[in-house]
């Protein structure tokens, strides 16, 4: 039938039904009459005739039914059916359907507010078009996966390859802007060379982006602004092109805007504008500096695995010109990869992980339910049977009703979700403006997914039984249908041994987690954390261009912070020992042979002022700190850390031993000093390397320093102080990140800190789940049982009796559980060990206790209905039918 | 006979219905009596196969429906073909033919 004709059938079909159903009605009705004349007229009376007609019509109903199988729209009627009988179900048992779409509100929410956090961390792909075909290039060595690269070897790599369409790299830069007036504001912004812009492939909002020409060093004065700067700080002017900002000293142009969502936070972290990433001739061939990254795009048709080989051709044929890089490589890594720092991204999906556990002790409870309300209903299901419903129909009808309960426990779930991933973003990675955790279309689809397969699995299992139930035993059961329960028994044993084993799952995940994380956090770094204020500072523009300027700068700084009232202690280093170092370097022992290629140690080499030891309140084990006569034209000296001085030196003092670098001229340093093992508490991955090796600052003058304040009163109060002694000095430096080693050892952990909460809200809504569970299986369980139990009393049974059979057959329950339980927290606590090796949770102890604790709140949640089948009043119960 | 029931597939009864009302349109006990007649009594189809198939075929476009009188001045739905009904009988005409032939010679072989 062609289509118009179809869709007025349809339409008909659906909202003229009852129109339909008289004329079907007529019709047959018609057949009727009409084969009762004939037979009148064969020869039978009326009566005879009319039966014989009926007879051979076969059941007015059951012929009117398969007309209506055929019917077009059948399927339709017959769901909405389904579903507005579930509806009135679930009405008439409020308290059913209350607990079932609460309980799964709450498990499916945990499940969709978790898959919102890692949609938008790690599945969301990134603003630029076509972004997997984006990749970072890094050097490799034996002692790294990520390293950066030199200019030299950026310009070879992007002149000798053909796999990439662009090639660029790139440097974050922090650039100090100075407005007249204004305080000198440290800006963020990224330096990338001329195919920069085109990879990424993302037109300007204003203006445009750089010219190839504008990578020449002198030609480079111009920026564009990330849409945020702009709004921010221009008010989104339209007119802010040309117009000039003072940077480090230096006048640049305003060329273009960038669209907003362009910066990306999550991936370049704050961006407030670009510029280009300028050379000179002899900046170009630098091939001893590795400061730069590099991204490409790929070229159409070229595979990721085609292009890294190529690369690695290359690298190995700029390994053999040119020595430095003997023994390294290079891989390619998709850029949206590159993104998230491996610890985070590891909790993120074991959260995820154990959330799905939460859900399944949810549909367990439900299927339990459920189980409960098929017996009941046993005999509504056989009358539909046989009034002609196919066990098809029947299951169809179960699962509707399943589905509706899951459909709205899920669009609960969404409100619960939408409110917990509000709660979620203002904590995870808060210092990223621009990077919340958002609703969008794939978490709304996330959520219906896991609702319909909640509510088939929850759903399948009294539907498979409705369809087998015996017809004749159901109707004639008494309203209790307990024939019907007791074959259901073993099948709510299983699900019970089952919620009782994820939930010990659950806890052994959460539980190690926390106290893993508790552990780490008041684990000993070797210095002191609290009472201590730091600051970093970053030394831009022409008046500290050398090592000298800049050793000047900080000996003065130093002065004057030692002057402020309160500080006890002042030191200034390279980095803040709260994340870790950031310069690290090979060395080589002396009076040993020199290492081969590739197999150079590598150690942390981390300038310092002679009171550092002193501020961070660490050991010195042996020899002495460093002085103010250790300037830069005296002999390099250093200070190791423990670990070293005991694998490179192990029975002998290491003061006094000499250590160098590669090359031709090791540069031989003296060792003074050993002190203890500096750790990062605000850090939870490896170290790059267990080496520690620290030099005075007048020998080796970084550009960015970090300031500690050590003081016995409230470090915050320091912080005006501290900013005011550093605009005395210079106020074309601003000094920024101003907080207590506290404060930002929690900002380390923080995203971390809030995934284990979530984890222990999860474990204590599985735990709790479980417990009403066992308490209303057993529940269920002692009302079955209250005839035999009145038997029992009757006949002498003591309440302990009573309570030990309930009990008993609880326990034995519970301990079938937890035994297959411990097998899975043992395996979630392996891949704990194995996702967060810093983290200490190898707690077998914590593995006991959390058994033990689970084992002793099942035992309870049983125990109270026992407790009521103690006070069973034998009379009653024998009348109890 | 008139008790015997022979099972009918569907797609061979949308052929004898198809038949049946090629010679002009009818109600439903009518069509239940020419396929008795033009199979000699063989099939002997039951309302309960019959409105169905009458139904379904009606939607698929190869009959049209409509009310009118019957022989006891009683109103009935009468079925007629289409003309996609006539090109549906032709098809499964010919599709029959080939099938029965093709058994007739598998039969036959040794």
């Amino acid at each position: 039938m062609p289509l118009l004709p179809r869709l007025t059938r349809l339409w008909r079909n659906i909202f003229r039904r009852d129109r339909v159903e008289d004329e079907l009605a007529e019709e047959i009705r018609a057949y009727l009459d009409m084969l009762t004349d004939r037979k009148v007229q064969d020869g039978l009376s009326p009566e005879r005739a009319r039966r014989e007609a009926l007879i051979e019509l076969g059941g007015f109903e059951q012929v009117r039914e398969s007309v209506r199988e055929v019917r077009m729209g059948h399927h339709l009627e017959t769901l909405m059916q389904d579903l507005s009988f579930g509806l009135r179900m679930l009405a008439k048992n409020p308290g059913f359907s209350v607990v079932a779409i609460i309980t799964l509100a709450l498990g499916i929410g945990a499940n969709t507010a978790m898959f919102s956090v890692l949609n938008t961390y790690l599945f969301r792909p990134l603003p630029y078009p076509e972004p997997d075909r984006l990749v970072r290039l890094f050097r490799t060595s034996p002692h790294s996966q990520r390293w950066p690269h030199s200019p030299g070897s950026f310009f070879d790599h992007r002149e000798q390859n053909d796999v990439f369409e662009y090639l660029a790299a790139y440097n974050f830069i922090r650039p100090n802007l100075v407005d007249p007036g204004a305080p000198a504001e440290r800006l963020s912004g990224v330096a990338g060379t001329a195919d920069f812009f085109p990879a990424l492939g993302v037109q300007p909002a204003l203006g445009r982006t750089f010219t190839p020409e504008e990578h020449e060093l002198g030609a480079h004065r111009v920026v564009v602004l990330s849409n945020r700067f702009w709004m921010s700080r221009f008010g989104g002017d339209p007119d802010v092109l040309g117009r000039t900002m003072r940077l480090d000293g230096q006048d640049v142009t305003i060329i273009g805007v960038m669209p907003a969502g362009f910066d990306h936070p999550l991936l370049w972290g704050p961006v407030d504008l670009w510029s280009p990433l300028a050379f000179d001739a002899e900046g170009r061939g630098n091939r001893n500096s590795n400061w730069l990254r590099i991204l490409g795009r790929l070229k159409p048709g070229v595979t990721m695995e085609q292009a890294e080989q190529a690369m690695v051709v290359i690298a190995g044929n700029i390994a053999e010109q040119y020595t430095q890089y003997a023994g390294e490589s290079v891989r390619l890594e998709p850029l949206k990869q590159s993104m998230s720092d491996e610890v985070s991204r590891k909790v993120m999906w074991f959260t995820f992980g154990l959330a799905g556990f939460v859900l399944l002790i949810a549909c367990a409870n439900l299927a339990n339910l459920q189980l409960v309300r098929t017996a009941a209903r046993a005999r509504e299901y056989a009358i539909r049977a046989a009034l002609g419903a196919g066990r098809a129909r029947l299951l169809r009808q179960s699962l509707t009703e399943s589905l509706t309960v899951a459909l709205i426990g899920g669009a609960l779930s969404l409100l619960l979700a939408l409110g917990s991933v509000k709660f979620i973003s203002s904590r995870l990675f808060s210092d990223l403006p621009g990077a919340e955790v958002t609703l969008d279309l794939s978490v709304f689809l996330f959520a219906l997914l896991v609702s319909v397969m909640t509510g088939l699995i929850f759903g399948t299992v009294p539907a498979w039984l409705a369809a087998r139930a015996d017809v004749n035993q159901a109707l004639r059961q008494n309203a209790r249908g307990t024939i019907g329960a007791r074959s259901h028994h073993g099948l709510r044993h299983a699900l019970i041994i089952g919620e009782v084993a994820f939930a010990l799952v659950l806890l052994a995940g959460a539980g190690l987690f926390l106290r893993g994380l508790q552990r780490f956090t008041n684990l000993d770094p070797g210095w002191n954390v609290d009472g201590m204020l730091t600051a970093q500072i970053g030394l831009q523009g022409a008046n500290y261009a050398t090592p000298a300027q800049r050793t000047t700068f900080y000996l003065q700084l130093e002065e004057r912070l030692r002057a402020l009232p309160g500080v006890e202690q002042v030191a200034i280093c390279g980095s803040h020992p709260v994340w870790g170092f950031n310069s690290s370097g090979s060395f080589r022992v002396e009076g040993e042979p020199e290492p081969q290629p590739g197999q150079w140690p590598e150690v942390f080499f981390e300038p310092i002022s002679p009171d550092y030891f002193e501020t961070l309140k660490a050991r010195l084990l042996e020899g002495r700190a460093f002085t103010p006569a250790d300037t830069a034209d005296r002999p390099a000296v250093v200070i190791i850390n423990e670990t070293m001085a005991r694998r490179f030196w192990p029975n002998q003092s290491a003061v006094g031993k000499r250590i160098g670098r590669s090359g031709q001229d090791p540069r031989w340093q003296e060792v003074v000093g050993v002190v203890n093992d500096i750790a990062f508490p605000g850090y939870l991955g490896e170290p790059y390397t267990r080496y520690q090796a620290f030099r005075p600052l007048t020998q080796s003058s970084p550009n960015g320093i970090v300031i500690a304040l050590r003081t016995s009163a409230s470090p915050e109060a320091l912080a005006s102080p501290l900013r005011s002694a550093v605009a005395e000095l210079d106020p074309t430096q601003p000094v920024h990140g101003v907080r207590t080693a506290r404060s930002q050892v929690d900002l380390g952990i923080g995203n971390i800190s809030l995934l284990g909460t979530l984890l222990g809200a999860f474990a204590a809504l599985g735990l709790a789940l479980a417990a009403i569970g066992i308490y209303g299986v057993t529940a269920y369980s002692v009302a079955q049982r209250t005839n035999e139990i009145g038997i029992r009393i009757a006949l002498g049974a003591q309440g302990r009796d009573v309570l030990w059979l309930v009990l008993g057959k609880g326990l034995r329950i519970i301990l079938s559980g937890a035994l297959i339980g411990i097998i899975g927290a043992y395996a979630v606590a392996r891949l704990l060990i194995w996702a967060i090796p810093e983290l200490p949770t190898r707690d077998p102890a914590a593995l006991v206790a959390l058994t033990f604790a689970l084992v002793a709140i099942a035992l309870i949640a049983c125990y109270l209905p026992a407790r009521r089948a103690t006070k069973v009043d034998p009379m009653i119960a024998l009348r109890y039918e | 006979m008139k008790d015997k029931k022979t099972d009918l597939l569907q797609g061979t009864l949308d052929l004898l219905v198809l038949k049946a009302l090629a010679l002009g349109p009818l109600h439903g006990l009518g069509v239940s009596r020419r396929i008795e007649q033009i199979t000699k009594g063989t099939f002997q189809v039951k309302p309960g196969s019959l409105f169905p198939a009458l139904h379904r075929m009606e939607q698929a476009g190869w009959l049209a429906s409509s009310w009118g009188e019957s022989e006891n001045n009683r109103r009935a739905k009468y079925y007629r073909l289409t003309r996609a009904g006539h090109r549906q009988l032709e098809t499964e005409t010919e599709d029959w033919q080939r099938i029965s032939l093709a058994i007739k010679s598998a039969l036959q072989a040794t």
